[in-house]
């Protein structure tokens, strides 16, 4: 079996989080067994925490990190990689960070959804439940995460929150390993994209459902950066979209593809109210 | 069938957030299900503190085929969701100005 060496990062900015993904990542082929050896860092960040929790789940890959390390202790705690998919292990944590959280569309709606609606008001009590916040800090996450089950076809989706008290800051990470962006235009309408093309098409809003659709991927990232002054990254097939301060980026990971959908988002802790009305459309 | 035509929407979804379109139509087969006739049901929005963006759109898309449907204790700013979306449903608007910077992977590392 391959040991990929997972690649610390050098800051947590969305930027850093995707040159270490990009580089554990990048010599895997998609669904090989591989083990990822954790032993030489001492600090993971969410990107990677939540797409090796999800790579893992999907190939049955190891992870390698000795019981003396550093971050041992933090990872037990988050449930990584095997993640949580019970309504108790959700409800009563009670940390600055999220466990690895599974949704599973084989288990019942209800059952999914109840640990769903844990998981938004574990990260409303992370954010300190500052009033007239709350629907602003569901509003992507709800959009995103109904995208794995919507569009993506997974069977399973990955979420993860890990906040920054000295930064103020909160990061979200929704990850799913179904057919991404590119396929969904291909299966649902016929289309014939790159990850790129299909990609930026969504950005503008063009559902691969019907004409009144599309809203979520594109609203959210407005909401995020605009609403909150944060930062937002989609990442599917090698195509990868980032928005931050102020600025939207397209690039493409050579010789790289993630089968599936990956966002990523980074807010600062709201401090009042956040009218969401600008950006829903 | 005889049914009490007041439907709280907690009770249905057995939570205060409605997060998604399949939420709204767990709700509509319910009334689908239990009422001849959808003349004077009321749909009680109490406690419900929250309401995404699809559920939102789903509740529009199906407004129009129980058009005798009378939402109550509709809180102000959920009202205000539905009212943006049913008005975005009527007039599609497109992102025309999405223009990203397309910018090489390595170039982009460099700039961390």
């Amino acid at each position: 079996m391959k040991n990929i060496k997972v690649y610390k990062n050098s800051g947590d900015s969305l930027i850093s989080q995707l040159e270490s993904f990009y580089k554990t990542f990048k010599e895997i082929n998609d669904l090989e067994k591989v083990s990822f050896d954790l032993t030489e860092l001492n600090w993971i960040n969410p990107l990677l925490i939540n797409t090796i929790s999800t790579y893992t789940y999907h190939s049955k890959s190891e992870i390698l990190v000795p019981n003396d390390s550093k971050i041992y202790p933090y990872l037990n705690k988050i449930s990584f990689p095997d993640g949580v998919n019970s309504v108790a292990k959700i409800a009563h944590f009670n940390k600055s960070y999220t466990p690895v959280s599974k949704l599973d569309s084989n288990v019942d709606s209800l059952a999914r959804n109840k640990i769903f609606d844990c998981f938004l008001d574990l990260i409303y009590k992370i954010i300190g439940e500052v009033p007239g916040a709350k629907t602003a800090m569901f509003y992507p996450l709800t959009e995103l995460t109904n995208n794995i089950f919507e569009h993506s076809k997974s069977k399973m989706g990955f979420l993860f929150g890990q906040s920054f008290e000295h930064k103020k800051c909160l990061d979200i990470c929704i990850v799913d390993k179904g057919r991404g962006i590119k396929k969904s235009y291909e299966e649902e309408k016929g289309l014939h994209y790159t990850d790129e093309e299909a990609l930026t098409e969504s950005l503008k809003g063009h559902s691969t459902k019907n004409a009144e659709r599309g809203f979520g991927i594109h609203t959210s990232g407005k909401l995020i950066c605009q609403g909150f002054g944060g930062e937002y990254m989609i990442i599917s097939g090698n195509a990868v979209y980032i928005q931050t301060k102020g600025k939207e980026i397209l690039t493409t990971l050579k010789g790289f593809n993630w089968e599936g959908v990956i966002v990523m988002y980074k807010i600062p802790f709201p401090k009042g109210k956040i009218d969401i009305t600008p950006y829903i459309e | 069938m005889s049914k009490n035509n007041h439907i709280l929407i907690k009770d249905q979804i057995e939570s205060s957030k409605l997060f998604s379109r399949e939420l709204i139509n767990k709700i509509a087969k319910y009334l689908e299900d239990n009422f001849d006739n959808l003349d004077n049901i009321i749909l009680d929005f109490s406690d419900i503190e929250f309401i995404s963006r699809s559920a939102a759109h789903e509740l529009v898309v199906l407004k129009p085929k129980y058009p005798n449907l009378i939402y109550k204790n509709l809180d102000d700013e959920l009202a205000e969701i539905i009212r943006i979306v049913a008005a975005s449903n009527a007039v599609r608007k497109e992102s025309n100005n999405f223009n990203p910077q397309k910018v090489n992977f390595k170039e982009l590392m460099g700039s961390i």
